[in-house]
């Protein structure tokens, strides 16, 4: 893959090499330019200029009916990073994000590289194994919102069925956390299968069984042909599942709305809470916390890129 | 363009795009009508119930639309629950196309009052010879009191919190339901037998805000707010939450949660109605419009008056539910006098009564009783005990209730706190906590308010 680079890299810059006084008058340049304005109108209207507006809306103080009512300077700025919880709360984020993502793969190839056998009745259970994709996050949140319930839940049923004492899932802050967090895993593992089942599928069988011919053993080869292999998949979901990860909100709105007691408020969540939580309308402090978010996710990119890419075959 | 710098371009978009979804919250677009003064005047109306009581409120503007043919059309519309209908109002408020009258909740009373966007009720009722300022109970008229006198807004809906005894697990732990706690220490007691005799839950109650240790507090003479409650002539400014009072409660329900003996339902509060109908709690602590749910023959509890914390003179539960709202601002004349008989007509004794019986909601017109509606509903002895705890609450500070815009905000800084609280914090330094995180809340509210 990366020969393909290059030689799109070396196209790219003959073309620099040519240029030409004229050239953006040229007709396929005009065509270009007329067929790509719809897009970017598009951009221009649902991204670029709310992504300005959250800016400026982050220097302005607020009203009682979320208007912008003044310049406030940093003041939005120093009231996050003043707040003792807020620290909190990133470190939170963070933990929540590494949890989920790390719970995406090792789970994912857990349940994968079974699947990739070829014994007898795998199909069904690929079917299974990736239909929670189809599960929306509110639906799959209700439904264990209503198994994992302390007083009248199936699991806490069960539990005190055989002399257990009921466990509070969703109502105690040493559980909660956990508990979001294996909702959402639980939420992204059907996607996470079938982009691995994918992955794996498209080994070349000629690598694996040059592999055996040399007399590697079947853990020998997952370890240094299949995984090193699938890493491009792997990287591609630990970007979107970061962010993704980051962003999360319906499991937490449903299951404990941030608490018990802040344990389970993300940032996203806070960032909900300021602007619309029950009515507090504050879109100066909600907007400067979506800036923050907006540096971290972007931050977050490109430290994957430069990092973690390194380390994924092409 | 690389894998990678499309790549990075796609995660840059991402970022963005939430960003996006963060702050394009557009205004909802209502039409206000702009009726002239001759024609007929056609009312747009926001609401927020579902279930049963939409179905009724949709009966009851019927009613009305066909009692006022020709003269008042309300065209009702439900916006989304109370934190939505809020969300959308602002909204409206922005663009300038508020409804001309606007159903908002209990606490959102400060915010509405603090908006200026709504004309107080007393100013159409002081014209008004035929209205009946003695038709509310008396603590329904002190929580929607108007600093200038009579009410700010119509109260319709009505509800109190009160005590659901299970009568089977009751009686099984050697106690009579008939004799019912009327403390929270006895409630606590009970609830210890309940849960040694037959393993279930002694006792419940709402977690997902601070609403049950306002109540606690109210039903022991405390104010919630300083200075107080915000009855008085100056705005709230902060929360009282460590009175000896409040300490000795909330350790009494520390304890039932930390050993086990009180079920947390956390935000969960209809996991928590449904437990306690499905007989795995003894006595639940809540709203009164939870009846139906909680026993829906009707046979299998007793409603109890909700228990007091101490023998003030001053104790009471402070109401809940809804109350209407008429837009002032861009609104015309006609169309607020329109919304004035629109009000009047849902206070009416028949029409209380009628939404009373089909929502589980508490008649806010004392005249309902006597209807033959009401006399059938208060044939329920446990419905009846529950008009008798609203018509007996005083009307002092304490029982009216705090009133601050910043409520909805400083009620999740008190339950986080109290949830640390259950999970064995000291009681006395984490509400101190929460008392000084809260009054930063008010101070930030009280600014953006101006």
């Amino acid at each position: 893959m990366s020969a393909s680079i290059t030689t799109e890299r070396r196209v790219a810059l003959s073309r620099r090499r040519a240029p030409s006084a004229q050239s953006w008058l040229r007709s396929d340049r005009r065509v270009g330019i007329a067929l790509l304005l719809p897009a970017f109108a598009a951009f221009a209207v649902f991204v670029f200029y709310p992504l300005g507006k959250v800016f400026w809306l982050s220097t302005q103080g607020t009203d009682i009916f979320g208007q912008a009512a003044g310049f406030v300077g940093a003041k939005n700025y120093i009231t996050i990073f003043t707040d003792p919880q807020f620290i909190a709360t990133m470190l939170r984020t963070g933990a929540f994000c590494l949890a989920v993502v790390a719970g995406r793969i090792v789970l994912g190839l857990f349940i994968t590289i079974p699947l990739t056998t070829k014994l007898r009745g795998v199909p069904v259970f690929r079917a299974l194994l990736t239909s929670p994709m189809v599960v929306s996050v509110s639906a799959a949140s209700v439904a264990f919102a209503a198994m994992l319930a302390q007083g009248n839940g199936l699991v806490n049923s069960v539990i005190t069925r055989f002399g257990g004492s009921a466990i509070p899932f969703f109502t105690s802050t040493q559980w909660a956390f956990g508990s979001v967090i294996v909702v959402t895993v639980w939420g992204s593992i059907g996607f996470t299968v079938l982009l691995m089942l994918g992955a794996f599928g498209a080994i070349d069988n000629d690598v694996i069984e040059a592999a055996h011919l040399d007399g590697a053993g079947p853990l020998r080869t997952l370890w240094s042909i299949s995984l090193p292999l699938v890493t491009p998949t792997l990287f591609f979901i630990v970007v979107t599942g970061a962010v993704e990860a980051l962003t999360t909100f319906g499991q937490i709105q449903i299951l404990t709305g941030g608490g018990p007691a802040n344990s389970t408020t993300t940032l996203v969540y806070n960032i909900y809470q300021s602007a619309f939580g029950a009515g507090s309308a504050n879109f100066g402090l909600a907007a400067a916390l979506g800036v923050v978010l907006f540096v971290l996710v972007l931050a977050l990119s490109l430290v994957q890129f430069g990092v973690l890419e390194k380390r994924v075959n092409y | 363009m690389s894998f990678r710098h499309r790549t990075l371009v796609a995660a840059t978009a991402a970022g963005t795009a939430l960003l996006f979804a963060l702050s394009g919250c557009a205004a909802a677009g209502s039409d206000a009508d702009s009726a002239t003064a001759s024609g007929p005047v056609t009312l747009t109306f926001w609401h927020a119930m579902t279930g049963p009581a939409a179905t009724e409120l949709d009966t009851l503007v019927s009613k009305f639309n066909a009692q006022e043919a020709g003269k008042i059309t309300v065209d009702a519309s439900f916006q989304g629950a109370y934190a939505d209908l809020q969300t959308k109002y602002t909204a409206a408020v922005q663009s300038g196309s508020t409804p001309d009258v606007l159903m908002m909740n209990d606490i959102a009373t400060g915010f509405m009052v603090d908006s200026k966007k709504t004309t107080p009720l007393s100013t159409f009722t002081d014209k008004d010879s035929s209205f009946d300022a003695d038709s509310f109970p008396p603590v329904v008229s002190s929580y929607y009191a108007a600093a200038s006198g009579g009410l700010a807004a119509m109260p319709f809906s009505v509800s109190q919190p009160v005590l659901y005894l299970n009568r089977s697990l009751v009686t099984q732990a050697g106690l009579n339901p008939d004799t019912p706690p009327t403390t929270v220490a006895e409630v606590a007691d009970w609830a210890e037998k309940i849960h040694a005799a037959s393993g279930a839950y002694g006792m419940t109650m709402n977690m997902s805000d601070s609403w049950m240790l306002e109540e606690m507090s109210a039903s022991g003479g405390e104010n919630f707010c300083t200075p107080e409650n915000g009855r008085g002539s100056d705005k709230v400014t902060g929360l009282d939450l460590t009175s000896p009072t409040q300490v000795a409660f909330m350790s009494t329900l520390q304890k039932l949660f930390s050993d086990g003996t009180a079920l947390n339902p956390g935000t969960d509060n209809s996991a928590m109605v449904s437990a306690f109908a499905s007989d795995k709690v003894g006595m639940m602590m809540t709203s009164s419009g939870a009846y139906t749910t909680a026993d829906p023959n009707k046979t299998a509890s007793t409603v109890a008056a909700f228990p007091k914390t101490s023998e003030s003179k001053d104790a009471g539960v402070v109401i809940g539910g809804n109350a209407l709202w008429i837009s002032g601002d861009g609104h015309s004349e006609a169309q607020q006098k329109a919304a004035y008989e629109f009000l009047t007509y849902l206070h009416s004794a028949d029409v209380q009564a009628e939404w009373a019986s089909a929502t589980g909601y508490l008649a806010s017109n004392t005249a309902a009783g006597d209807t033959t509606v009401g006399k059938q509903s208060l044939a329920d002895p446990n419905v009846a005990s529950m008009a008798g705890q609203l018509a007996n609450t005083p009307a002092s500070q304490a029982a009216a209730g705090c009133r601050t815009g910043a409520f909805p905000t400083v009620r999740a800084t008190v339950i986080g706190a109290f949830n640390q609280i259950v999970e064995g914090a000291d009681v006395t330094s984490t509400m101190k906590d929460a008392e000084s995180k809260a009054a930063d809340q008010i101070a930030a509210y009280n600014t953006a308010a101006g």
